[in-house]
């Protein structure tokens, strides 16, 4: 319990620092000052430069949690995420062909079309009759899918002009620039709703977890349970990856972080623990990109990287001296 | 035999395609002129010997390079997924390029051919030595990730200094887009005397290899050491690796398809292996490349892209084909 | 000189409250963002304007492709995104507060040709995306948003903190007209005479050279470049295409032929290079690609090769060229009028100095 309050009360502060900090510091009374008159420079920084930055990041980084949370637990292994399974590949993937093609859909939808669709392939390419997938196969398999997407992605930036493959280039490093209320009221809109629907979704995860042979003994059908909630998971993502891009990693480590902080132990309690992780690390991330060097704005995919990527390395070495791996 | 004699059958009919596909439609009489009387002045001569022939023989040459390298990669670590492209190289390469010109200030294809060397060569060490790969113990799963996270971290590095600096970019693309149409200006012959130093110290060393592959007991009982054949592999690897990606730009999958298909054709031996997977790597490389030159034409798609479509769904199949208790 | 009223030097930014707090009483804004609380507050700043006010106040609106922008009053406190707009500012006189880097690492992202009217301002440079908060701490009172490639999201953004300057509605995102920017420009800080005197000036130093080179009327040209590996030339429409065509050439025929990518620029096979084979062959290399440019191979098979009409643009040519601002354009004249009489004197002998400081000679 104390771990969930601390994790809350780190949220609630990084939240507070990313609208204070920047390439520009504001007095926290200038802020106080905008939010109770609706006047001045606190004002335009709540209301247009850094409130809906800073809630889009927040509920990016929520259902990209919540999305890694669930497939980790899904599959009980904590490499499983989406982002190693090649789903944001596969979202990045359908946005590239929307531009490309021209495809007159929002890219919400295209995102979420693209997750599924490598959803779909990976499960069916690592289905194995009878004995059930072996996460390490499923892993290895979204790999080899997402490089694929990944492949499929950069040869279409081919066919496209100069300015347009810069733009989609830059998107698909996950960014937040410019991001207004619209954005953050669509990432927070749906994942709402798949939130609901994920928490909906606790005790067939629950008994999932105990595995396949346990949960039809439980009267779980383990089949059509593990492709609904993988469904949810690929919606979760999908949402993150519309507003935020392929933003790297968030969904690996918001997990493992998110429940060691908790201490959570049943399926719901790290369901949430991990997507207030993930709302954490994308805050932080973007306050890193946008106030480490003056003059220069990067992109919160940046940062997610150069922090992930150690943790990948780490967690491992960790795996390897357990023998899961 | 007879599979060597149909290996170098393709082998030539791939590098007669590769000399005769293109824009400029050369006639045989061209073929037979170039060679006896060559005339710098001649856009048909000149098509011929100064652009198609330095592409495929730098296809070649990397296409072997990353064959020869994939084998010796995926037997020291007993993973069939090891590939040099998916173990970061490309980042790597990437990543130093940039550095390079940033610190030195210099982008000429040289230049650039030096500084990716470096780069692909000591991410390809790191990854193996953070996949755990020295303590012989490397799943497939274990040391692919290792491989994305080092991709990952360079490549988050590399678009920080292309957002920082334009000029970045141009160099990047430089080396990425050129791919084997740049083939020209790059030093060629000193990466292939790296390659060919790299490919006969894997030669060389093969039959050690295998004892090693057998379990490091099993090595030992046989008189090998096992760290000293583990850093001759890995110093054969980084030489040809790093040769390919200076001279081809960035290309992933072809160290692991090529051993795949070269296994069922050339049976148990490490040596006939690397002999037979350099073929197909050098097979499959010039022709995804003239597949790039035909898919868009008039409109060139790099011969690494063209590697990776096919390159993916054959991890996949792999993947899939392992038995779960070989994957950790 | 302009009339006083609207001569930046008379309103001293200095005098402007700093940081967050922006000093200006406008309430302009893109038409798209008009429904939202404004909360840039009335100061001191405005004062100083107050006469202009009334004058301006038709005059100041631009149709752009995201909707209208209004300003008051001309604007002082600029913030110039466009990867190129500091030179049309610095040309009329304004100072900007912040200026885009595009590319060269030059301090304060201002080139050679712009220095001396930077003199010792130092404003910001912006690199990698474009950061709202530090445009709005800035407090400006104009974003110069024409050639900077912004997002409509960004537009957006950014009208809330100023208004946004962009390019004309029909106009593209990048290689606008020089002549219109800096109207555009001018017009949007009050100083329109000013930026006639400087269009008739910049167009009168070329119709001199015009007459000095009778010669280069209806010669061919082709403004060629090698970057990523990859060679093409600039189309018709493009700044440095123009550049060309202001001197009396016409763009080679082959040329015009071929498709153009993103409306400026055409890529060719490196198996055919006969549609650079004009009178004159301008080799404009905004990065040090001179080695790239002299080992081409079918570049030896060119008559402009073999002939000596090869002119190559060193990197602060190049980027003058490229830049085609009111500034950069009479300081790549300067540096290239000597070029060209040299590579089309009629003689194959005659050396062309930067071609052969690139090694680029036959």
């Amino acid at each position: 319990m104390r771990g969930a309050a601390s994790l809350a009360l780190l949220l609630v502060l990084a939240s507070v620092a990313a609208l204070l900090h920047g390439q520009i510091d504001a007095a926290p009374s200038v802020l106080w000052q905008g939010l109770v008159t609706g006047e001045g420079p606190g004002a335009l920084i709540l209301d247009t430069i850094r409130g809906p930055r800073v809630a889009t990041a927040l509920g990016a980084g929520a259902v990209l949690g919540l999305s890694g949370t669930i497939f980790q637990t899904l599959f009980r292994n904590p490499l499983a995420a989406p982002d190693l399974l090649g789903f944001n590949a596969g979202a990045g993937l359908a946005i590239i062909a929307g531009i490309a093609f021209g495809i007159a859909l929002p890219a919400p939808v295209l995102a979420a079309i693209g997750g599924l669709a490598v959803a779909g392939v990976v499960g069916a390419l690592a289905w194995r009759r009878g004995s059930g997938t072996p996460a390490l196969t499923i892993i290895l398999v979204g790999l080899g899918t997402g490089f694929t997407a990944t492949a499929l992605a950069t040869f279409l930036m081919t066919l496209l002009p100069g300015t347009a493959a810069a733009e989609a280039q830059r998107w698909l490093t996950g960014s937040l620039a410019a991001r207004n209320w619209a954005h953050a009221a669509q990432v927070w809109g749906f994942g709402m709703a798949l939130t609901l629907l994920a928490f909906s979704q606790a005790r067939p995860l629950m008994v999932m977890e105990l595995g396949g042979e346990l949960a039809t003994g439980l009267g779980v059908r383990a089949e059509p349970a593990r492709w609904r909630i993988s469904g949810i998971a690929v919606l979760l993502a999908a949402a993150g990856v519309a507003v935020a891009g392929p933003v790297p990693f968030v969904a690996l480590m918001a997990g493992p972080f998110g429940a060691r902080m908790t201490g959570a132990r049943s399926p719901a309690a790290r369901m949430a623990a991990g997507a207030a992780a993930g709302a954490l690390i994308v805050v932080l991330a973007d306050l890193l990109a946008r106030a480490s060097v003056p003059g220069l704005q990067l992109p919160v995919g940046v940062a997610t990287g150069l922090l992930g990527a150690p943790y990948l390395l780490w967690r491992l070495s960790r795996e390897m001296d357990k023998g899961d791996l | 035999m007879r599979q060597a004699a149909l290996l170098a059958l393709l082998l030539g009919l791939g590098a007669a395609l590769s000399l005769t596909t293109g824009p400029r439609a050369l006639g045989l009489s061209d073929f037979h002129t170039a060679l006896t009387a060559y005339d710098p002045h001649d856009p048909a001569h000149v098509t011929l010997m100064a652009i198609r022939l330095p592409r495929l023989v730098a296809g070649l040459i990397a296409g072997a390079a990353l064959g020869v390298a994939g084998t010796v990669m995926q037997t020291l670590t007993r993973n069939p997924l090891a590939d040099p492209g998916i173990l970061g190289i490309n980042a790597g390469a990437a990543f130093a390029l940039l550095l390079g010109a940033a610190v030195f200030g210099r982008a000429d294809q040289a230049a650039i051919a030096l500084f990716a060397f470096p780069g692909a060569a000591l991410a390809s060490v790191a990854v193996f030595a953070l996949g755990g790969g020295l303590r012989g113990d490397a799943g497939p799963v274990r040391l692919t990730l290792a491989g994305a996270a080092l991709n990952a971290l360079l490549l988050s590095m590399v678009t920080a200094m292309v957002l920082v600096r334009q000029e970045s970019l141009d160099i990047l693309r430089f080396w990425v887009a050129g791919s084997l149409t740049e083939a020209v200006y790059r030093p060629v012959a000193q990466m292939a005397l790296l390659a060919c130093t790299g490919a006969a110290l894997a030669l060389l060393i093969a039959p050690l290899i295998e004892a090693l592959s057998m379990g490091a007991d099993m090595a030992r009982g046989l008189g090998t050491r096992p760290a000293r054949v583990q850093a001759g592999g890995l110093l054969a690897v980084t030489l040809t690796t790093g040769a390919a990606v200076a001279i081809a730009g960035p290309i992933a999958f072809l160290g692991l398809m090529a051993p795949h298909l070269a296994r069922p054709l050339a049976g148990a031996s490490l040596r006939a292996q690397l002999g037979t997977s350099a073929a197909l790597g050098a097979l499959i490389l010039t022709l995804a490349d003239v597949a790039g030159r035909i898919i868009l034409a008039p409109g060139e798609v790099r011969a690494g892209i063209m590697v990776a479509l096919l390159g993916g769904p054959v991890f996949v199949w792999i993947a899939r084909r392992l038995r779960p208790g070989a994957m950790a | 000189m302009a009339s006083s009223a609207t001569d930046p030097k008379n309103h001293s930014v200095a005098d402007c409250p700093d940081a967050m707090t922006p000093p200006s009483p406008t309430r302009a804004r893109a038409a798209s963002a008009r429904t939202r609380r404004q909360v840039l507050t009335a100061a001191g700043c405005a004062l100083l304007s107050a006469p202009s006010l009334l004058r301006a106040a038709e005059a100041l609106r631009f149709d752009g492709p995201w909707g209208e922008t209004m300003l008051d009053r001309p604007a002082r406190r600029v913030v110039s995104l466009g990867y190129t707009t500091q030179d049309p500012l610095l040309a009329l006189g304004v100072v900007q507060l912040a200026v885009r880097e595009w590319f060269g690492g030059r301090p304060h992202a201002v080139w050679p040709w712009a220095e001396e009217r930077l003199g010792d301002a130092a404003p910001q440079v912006l690199t990698g995306e474009v950061s709202m908060e530090l445009v709005a701490g800035l407090a400006p009172d104009l974003i110069v948003g024409i050639g900077s490639g912004i997002s409509r999201a960004e537009y957006e953004l950014l009208s809330r903190i100023a208004p946004v300057l962009m390019q004309a509605p029909d106009q593209p995102a990048f290689g606008t007209p020089w002549q219109d920017d800096t109207r555009r420009i001018a017009r949007a800080t009050g100083l329109a005479d000013r930026a006639e005197r400087l269009i008739a000036g910049v167009e009168a130093r070329f119709a001199a050279a015009r007459r000095r080179h009778p010669g280069w009327r209806g010669a061919t040209v082709v403004a060629a470049w090698q970057n990523g590996g990859q060679t093409g030339a600039f189309m018709p429409g493009d700044s440095r295409a123009q550049f060309f065509a202001g001197l009396g050439f016409t763009l080679l025929a082959e040329l015009q032929k071929l498709a153009a990518v993103d409306g400026f620029y055409t890529t060719l096979s490196p198996e055919d290079l006969s549609p650079l084979d004009a009178d004159l062959l301008v080799w404009i290399s905004s990065f040090s690609g001179a080695e790239a440019i002299a080992t081409l191979p079918m570049r030896r098979t060119l008559q402009a090769h073999l002939e000596g009409r090869e002119v190559f643009a060193d990197e602060v040519t190049a980027a003058a060229l490229s830049f085609g601002s009111v500034l950069s354009l009479p300081f790549a004249l300067d540096r290239l009028e000597a070029e060209i009489t040299a590579a089309l004197d009629g003689d194959p002998q005659t050396v062309v100095p930067s071609a052969r400081a690139a090694g680029l000679l036959p």
